[in-house]
């Protein structure tokens, strides 16, 4: 009771609760933006904490991190460009369903889910962290390539309208996964000699070209074919829908925050493979409703959402508790806890009783400015989407343009962006899915690595893989994804 | 409508002509470069690292310090693309003005070791000043059955290839620690990598690992939480840290292996030698100044110090380069033409 009442103390006095203000607000308005990553926002807010006590220091780089990963819907609804890695998904139904002139409503969607992913994730992270941190452990190279397998298994939905094409875009997503320098011998793949692919092509250099600058060409296209004005008419201002719509959807948002907690505990596993699972489970389960998945389902924005704030509560987890950033933005955080002169670890915990419980009230604060700094900044963006089309879309390329330049500081990038945009243009013409191709290219990494890894580990053997229960469960329960839909369809004309 | 259309191409054109003035304003620097003041605007620090690895928060907190003593700021800019060959392209096709430094740390060696780059390092660029050491220690998790170095030697004498040990990034630091350590005390095991210290950690604690190497501060965490014990410590003497008093060096224990990670700053080497100079001695200035005294300590960096001038520097890239040259070799993974 004592150290709930302190902690209330520490988060609740003006200049903590400024910080949180000012690190949701900072959050969502460097996610919204192609360029800034959640990991680049953090660091660029590292240098003012050098002077603050700890814990307003990690107050401000967590609720960065919360606003960050909400701010990347923002773009990926209203202008199909994901802002940050973990908004991929969100493009798949946020922008149709701004295209049907609902924009204020996803928006208002991603707004409601995020928060709701977010407390749900700081009550887990509270009450049961130093339990799952230790679970989190079982977790290795067999459940790795599992969690992978599973992930890819949503091509079955999300190409649900050409499965062939789909499978066909999967694949050669992982044939582009293995480019560069390979990860378990460290010999050079399809590099031809040419340094800059030697890290591989990188999959939001691709995403911003494949999603956001092929859907500028195909309304350049649309513009000079009908000349219409492709001005967006009327305001476009976050609305919240009615309690009780939400509440039909009950399960969705639930589901999404549990599978982002649970994929934010595991080690590096973060928000984007967590959205991408739950969009796939969310569309898998509920595929018949309409709109269908990917024309703007409002389940497609819940699922993505919730889970990708709800892995940031998830992946504090691992952080403290053991040392172990649970995603690549946590990496960046733990990083800053060794600055601050935090050492993360069981000791931390009982050190610093405080810290937990003061991190837990934050999010939640900063949960609920989220509806306040959504509005904010969708309210900017609102003003850019009334210009016409040729300064709208030039707008776009030139974001996009500076996104994928300020991955690595480098024109290859941006060279690589202009190739994708190339290919999302012919596959979207030619009903190919973008989405499965980024799908493949995301997690090829990850199944290839971990498949490769648990062979040496293994010494040559596959038993790892259903020697060890819980990989041989969720490779299971991925194989029954993949061949779901063709189950479901036999047994519906048997009915019949 | 036609005046819409024209606005595309102009708007087109503009930013074509934006892209290309961006990537020629650094030629126009050199012609302005005036050797008698220097700085004369803010100087560039090149991290061949992505944002948030050990090495880059030290060269973004060390530049701050850096900054006081230039006048000019100390801009850092990540360029991590390619193994830390953009970097290395990027430092050196800036003019050699002096306003473009470059972090270093033993992967630019290793990439030139392994004739992965067109551009050769020691070549190109010479040493402003060696900061500091990073010790790497090897461990077990600590339900593991060995209690000291001996038994795991003595293990994986007795198994040669059977024992695993994890690192980052195949044909990296960590890969060369591993195999060369391997050859001095005369063993074999397995090398497995790892994306991220992240995973690492959690192979060796949810006991795909035999071994884990990290380290100090990265090591320290799970040494005071109980999870690893630590077996030697890569060093010609022990650590003289809570907790670490009792573990060997590996030069005590007949193992004349001693490599850890160390990071420095060096220039282009046709910089004129007044701006070398004035660089040297604010990185200088900087390195005494009581706040990175206060950095270092927190990070553990202090232990054994890594402080080198210039000449010194560059007689010990050489002698590295030699040894990330023959075990590279060994691994098959020095790139042929």
């Amino acid at each position: 009771m004592d150290i709930i009442l302190q902690s209330i103390e520490v988060v609740f006095n003006p200049l903590t609760l400024s910080l949180i203000v000012i690190g949701t607000l900072f959050g969502i308005i460097c996610g919204s933006l192609p360029g800034l990553s959640s990991s680049m926002a953090i660091i660029l807010c590292l240098p003012f904490t050098y002077s603050m006590d700890p814990i307003p220091a990690i107050v401000l780089l967590v609720t960065v991190y919360l606003g960050g990963a909400t701010g990347g819907s923002i773009s990926a609804i209203l202008l199909k460009t994901p802002g940050t890695p973990e908004a991929i998904a969100t493009t798949f139904d946020g922008y149709p369903m701004a295209q049907n002139g609902m924009a204020g409503k996803a928006l208002g969607l991603a707004v409601t889910a995020s928060a709701f992913g977010a407390i749900f994730s700081a009550f887990i992270m509270l009450l049961a962290a130093p339990l799952l941190a230790s679970a989190a452990l079982s977790f290795q190279s067999a459940e790795y390539f599992g969690l992978g397998l599973i992930g890819l298994g949503c091509i079955t939905s999300i190409g649900a309208r050409n499965q062939m094409k789909a499978i066909l875009a999967v694949l050669i997503g992982l044939m582009i996964s293995t480019i560069g320098i390979d990860s378990i011998n460290g010999m050079e793949r399809f590099s031809f000699g040419q340094p800059f692919l030697l890290n591989g092509i990188n999959y939001i250099s691709v995403m911003i070209g494949a999603f956001a600058i092929a859907e500028v060409y195909k309304n350049i296209e649309r513009y000079y074919q009908r000349d219409t004005n492709l001005r967006t008419k009327g305001k476009i201002s976050m609305t919240l829908m009615k309690f009780s719509d939400m509440a039909k959807m009950w399960d969705t948002f639930l589901k999404g925050s549990i599978l982002g907690t649970l994929i934010g505990i595991i080690p590096a596993a973060g928000g984007s493979i967590a959205s991408l699972i739950a969009y796939g489970e969310a569309s898998g389960r509920h595929k018949d409703e309409k709109p269908s998945f990917g024309d703007g389902n409002p389940r497609g924005i819940i699922a993505p959402e919730s889970s990708n704030n709800a892995a940031i509560g998830g992946s504090m987890v691992p952080t403290m508790v053991l040392g172990i950033p649970g995603s690549p933005v946590a990496a960046v955080i733990m990083a800053s806890f060794l600055i601050i002169g935090l050492t993360p670890g069981p000791l931390l915990i009982r050190e610093q009783p405080i810290l937990l419980n003061a991190i837990f009230l934050a999010m939640i604060a900063s949960a609920l400015l989220l509806f306040i700094g959504g509005r904010f900044v969708t309210s900017q963006f609102a003003h850019i989407l009334k210009l016409p089309y040729p300064l709208l879309g030039t707008f776009i390329v030139a974001l996009g343009l500076v996104g994928a330049y300020s991955l690595n500081n480098s024109f290859y990038d941006v060279f690589v962006m202009f190739i994708f945009s190339l290919v999302g243009y012919f596959f979207d013409k030619f009903n190919y899915s973008t989405a499965a191709l980024i799908l493949g290219l995301i997690l090829g990494d990850l199944i290839e690595n971990s498949l490769r890894r648990q062979i040496i580990v293994g010494e040559g053997s596959l038993m790892g893989f259903v020697s060890r229960p819980l990989a041989l469960a969720i490779i299971v329960v991925a194989i029954i994804t993949f061949i779901w839909p063709a189950i479901s369809k036999l047994l519906n004309s048997k009915g019949s | 409508m036609k005046f819409s259309k024209n606005l595309v191409m102009a708007l087109t054109v503009g930013v074509l002509i934006a892209i290309a003035v961006i990537t020629d304003i650094q030629d126009v620097s050199v012609s302005s470069a005036n050797l008698e003041i220097f700085p004369r605007h803010s100087v560039e620090m090149v991290i061949p690292f992505g944002t948030g690895g050990a090495s880059d928060i030290f060269a973004r907190q060390y530049s701050q310090i850096v900054s006081r003593y230039l006048g000019e700021s100390l801009v850092a800019i990540n360029k991590s693309g390619a193994g830390t060959i953009e970097g290395l392209l990027y430092a050196v096709n800036a003019p050699a003005d002096g306003y473009t430094i470059l972090e270093i740390t033993p992967s630019l060696l290793i990439v030139e070791a392994q004739n992965k780059s067109s551009v050769k390092f020691r070549t190109e660029f010479e040493p402003l000043l060696k900061i500091q050491n990073d010790i790497v220690l090897f461990g077990v998790a600590d339900n593991s059955p060995h209690n000291t170095v001996e038994e795991l030697l003595t293990f994986a004498r007795e198994n040669p290839g059977n024992l695993k040990i994890g690192g980052l990034s195949p044909g990296g630091l960590d890969n060369y620690i591993a195999s060369a350590f391997a050859e001095a005390a005369g063993i074999e095991w397995t090398y497995v990598p790892y994306k991220s210290g992240a995973e690492l950690k959690a192979a060796i604690l949810g006991g795909e690992l035999d071994v884990y190497q990290d380290k100090l501060i990265s090591f320290m965490g799970l040494v005071s939480s109980g999870d690893v014990r630590p077996l030697v410590v890569l060093n010609d003497k022990r650590l003289d840290v809570p907790g670490l008093q009792d573990v060997p060096g590996s030069v005590e224990k007949g193992i004349n292996f001693t490599q850890g990670s160390w990071r420095g700053f060096s220039i282009r080497k046709d910089t004129p030698l007044e701006i070398k100079n004035v660089l040297i001695e604010a990185f200088q200035k900087a390195y005494d100044d009581p706040q990175y005294k206060e950095m270092e300590e927190r990070e553990m960096t202090n232990l054994v110090p890594g402080y080198m001038e210039a000449g010194e520097f560059s007689n010990s890239w050489d002698a590295e380069y030699e040894n990330f040259a023959t075990i590279f070799k060994e691994l098959g993974l020095v790139n042929q033409q």
